[in-house]
């Protein structure tokens, strides 16, 4: 038996070079000139990230690579098809929400609450993704928690991170007590499991359960616990109801941008890990977690969409919003255990159009922001004749969001995972997604009508500061709407990452 | 397991009759200074302290302190282990050090270890 | 029942015993040096069961370190010394009913699966440093290297919430 763990540097380079680049960002703002830094952080990093995202294309196209691998067999790190779909929605989403934040460390920018300090929070994202690409790829629960850690600790500091902003600070508190409290309850989850499977790698732990789960008893109810525990940790990072209270107003605290972080990309991880757990480790339990994950499904969706209905700020409606599609999102993992590849095909799909039109929505948050910095829907009225290409990237945002045309991508996902609650044996909960979708409906056409309303103010001349705003909002819109058109290549992807 | 045993009983026992002998047999003479949080050394500072909250600076430190405590408690178990680990250990924990190293200069030159 | 059974279960209702005098303290002090006394009695847990390296880590990281500053914080500034009302809020009741409930159940749970559970503690060597050097750098390399950047993470987030001019 060998002593020590053999090391694939290909396999773990996308987390690698992310965090090569944190440490270059942090390291070049300390000895290097300021004006060199000026010009240099923000394209390092957004480099540095579109050579984790090639390193992570190449991975895609080769056979699956598995690297620390333990001495009794299975790894800690595999990277399959499963791992680099989720790498590229996050690591595409941070090019986009790079391009989002760049106005935020502008000298010259006079919007308040200001400018931060670009070396930290550029570092300090990079390292969030970091923990978000080992999450994807991580195949035992120490490295899963290590990862959901490394996600959430830089997250913290991004949210508080404007200095003299009480609602920075108190968007930061809530998310740090929340996430420590779920964190804990997470830990305690895995001593259970780790306490009644012996293991802590997913595979062993599967095998384990299925024979713990066969002898009813107090072994298994301890076991049963545990993964409901480990749950938790995962429905905090995902927002999912009711580990959602911190959402609201962490995303309206924090600048758009790391909203827009969080509600993507911080998403996808939790999924990542969610899937995983679910699918791998905990199988066994399917008939425990099955209708747990079905009821947080359907109280999200429900919880989400009534109270956006009530939102009069723009972020806090997206915030609402992202509940909702959490449930949408656990929807198909709720399915019967035969059903459950079908499922997690959807779910994956479904994350792959959210991430697109959700990035976009937030984007356009961050454009409308200039024009009215409180950021009431109210102010959203004639959008049109103000800034005409802004109201029409986030009318199809909004109506990807629903689930209507123009917004064709959005419809797509949503009969993904109607298909799947169907097929798989859920119809309640299919049902109360088809209501819900029509609560949404009111909110997002709301929102989208009011912009459209003509009023006679003149149209304001973008500022020249938001062209790398508008080009991130220009990807998203350009990826929603080849998704709308030809989504056939992401479904297929997330059929690969599902067969696993 | 008994000698350790007896050595706490040991240690209790001497703890409680030194504090019992004491104030027992010596002398009680109150002043104010004895009445102070601290009889000689420096006094606490009155303006440091506003409406029950730390000043921030304690924190920083304290996640200075924890953060080093950490590294060296990684370091222990590997030292011990070292023979066995040879050098994929050795390199393991150089790049764990490294990293933590790059903390050392960011805080170095941010001015993390000067007290204002 | 041996030797190691008494003082562990000892040791236990130690711990215990201080972790409810720590939430139940009105002095902010007190709190601190009861953590002290709790901390202290598990790493003591932890020794009987042969875990030396974790009850080093127990003492090192959470008495020397956590424990240490807030009461360093709390004596170099005029922390309040006597009672302060304010450590109680109206949510107690609440508190204590879901801190009972959970604590029962999982109690409950974990003594029921793991009631005939033994460790050898005479012939296994599960807890020194040796044995988990040896198995951080066979089984644990990735997180331990993952563990780095979350370290880093967490200084420049200190820095950067707390120096003004960065």
């Amino acid at each position: 038996m060998s002593l020590t763990q053999s090391i694939d540097y290909a396999a773990i380079s996308p987390p690698l070079v992310v965090v090569v680049t944190a440490v270059a960002v942090l390291l070049a703002d300390l000895f290097v000139s300021a004006e060199v830094r000026r010009r240099l952080l923000a394209p390092l990093a957004l480099a540095g990230t579109l050579g984790a995202l090639g390193a992570t294309a190449w991975l895609a196209t080769g056979p699956a690579r598995s690297t620390f691998c333990l001495a009794g067999g299975g790894c800690s790190y595999v990277a399959d098809g499963f791992a680099t779909y989720f790498q590229t929605i996050v690591l595409a989403a941070l090019v986009v929400v790079l391009l989002l934040s760049y106005p935020l460390f502008d000298e010259r920018e006079r919007v308040p609450p200001g400018q931060v300090p670009a070396a930290e929070f550029l570092a300090l994202m990079l390292m969030s993704v970091s923990g978000m690409l080992v999450v994807a790829a991580g195949r035992d629960l120490l490295t899963l928690l290590i990862g959901l850690e490394v996600v959430s600790l830089p997250a913290f500091v991004l949210v508080g991170l404007r200095r003299g902003d009480p609602r920075g600070v108190e968007a930061a508190l809530k998310f740090f007590v929340f996430s420590v409290v779920s964190t804990a309850l997470t830990i305690y989850g895995i001593a259970l499991v780790y306490g009644t499977t012996g293991s802590i790698e997913l595979h062993h732990i599967a095998h384990a359960l299925s024979t713990r789960h066969a002898h009813s008893g107090a072994m298994s109810a301890t076991a049963a616990a545990g993964v409901v525990l480990v749950l938790v940790g995962f429905g905090f990072k995902i927002a999912a109801v009711p580990f959602h209270f911190w959402a609201p107003d962490t995303y309206q605290g924090a600048p758009v941008p790391v909203a827009a972080f969080l509600s993507v990309a911080s998403k996808a991880a939790g999924f990542a890990g969610l899937i995983v757990l679910l699918v791998v480790g905990f199988r066994p339990y399917a008939d425990v977690w099955g209708p747990a994950v079905g009821v947080l499904a359907a109280v999200s969706m429900t919880v989400g969409n009534l109270v956006a209905l009530r939102q009069r700020n723009v972020v806090r409606l997206l915030a609402w919003s992202t509940v909702a599609h959490a449930g949408y999102l656990l929807m198909p993992l709720a399915v019967a255990s035969s059903q459950l590849r079908e499922g997690v095909r959807a779910t994956l799909a479904y994350l792959g159009i959210y991430a697109a039109m959700n990035l976009g929505a937030f984007g356009c948050a961050v454009l409308v922001r200039r024009l009215h910095p409180r950021l009431a829907i109210e102010d959203l009225r004639g959008l049109v004749t103000r800034a005409p290409l802004t109201a029409v990237a986030f009318g199809l945002f909004l109506t990807a969001l629903a689930g209507l045309p123009p917004g064709v991508a959005g419809l797509f996902a949503k009969v993904v995972v109607f298909r799947a609650a169907v097929h798989g044996h859920v119809t309640w909960l299919a049902v109360v997604a088809a209501v819900n979708t029509v609560i949404g409906l009111a909110y997002y056409l709301r929102v989208a009508a009011l912009m459209f309303v003509p009023a006679d103010d003149a149209p304001v001349a973008p500022s020249s500061r938001t062209w790398s705003v508008s080009a991130g909002v220009a990807i998203a819109a350009a990826v929603t709407v080849v998704l709308s058109v030809y989504p056939q290549p992401l479904l297929h992807l997330a059929s690969t990452a599902a067969q696993r | 397991m008994v000698p350790i045993l007896v050595l706490f009983v040991l240690a209790a026992g001497f703890a409680v009759f030194s504090v019992l002998a004491g104030s027992l047999t010596g002398p009680k003479r109150f002043n104010r200074a004895k009445l102070e949080a601290y009889e000689c050394g420096i006094e606490p500072s009155p303006q440091a302290f506003r409406g029950h909250k730390l000043p921030v600076k304690y924190y920083l430190t304290a996640m200075l302190f924890i953060v080093f405590d950490i590294e060296i408690i990684f370091l222990y178990p590997w030292a011990v282990a070292f023979d066995k680990l040879g050098l994929f250990g050795l390199i393991e924990m150089i790049l764990f050090v490294v990293s933590v190293f790059v903390v050392y200069a960011y805080v170095w030159r941010r001015g993390g270890l000067e007290w204002d | 029942m041996t030797l190691a059974d008494d003082v562990f279960g000892l040791l236990g209702v130690v711990c215990l015993a201080a972790a409810v005098l720590v939430v139940t303290s009105r002095h902010v002090i007190h709190a601190a040096l009861w953590l002290v006394v709790c901390f202290g009695a598990l790493a003591g847990c932890y020794l009987v069961l042969t875990a030396e390296l974790v009850a080093w880590v127990q003492v090192l990281i959470y008495i020397g370190a956590v424990v240490v500053l807030m009461l360093f914080g709390a004596m170099l500034t005029r922390a309040p010394v006597g009672a302060v009302q304010e450590l109680d809020s109206g949510n107690r009741p609440v508190a204590a009913v879901a801190g009972v409930a959970t604590a029962g159940v999982l109690g409950t749970l974990v003594v029921a699966a793991f009631r005939g559970a033994y460790v050898d503690i005479h012939h296994t060597q599960i807890g020194d440093g040796k044995v988990i050097g040896t198995s951080l750098f066979r089984f644990f390399v990735l997180p331990f290297e993952v563990a780095s950047v979350l370290l880093l993470a967490a200084l420049v987030g200190a820095i950067v919430l707390t120096k003004r001019e960065v």
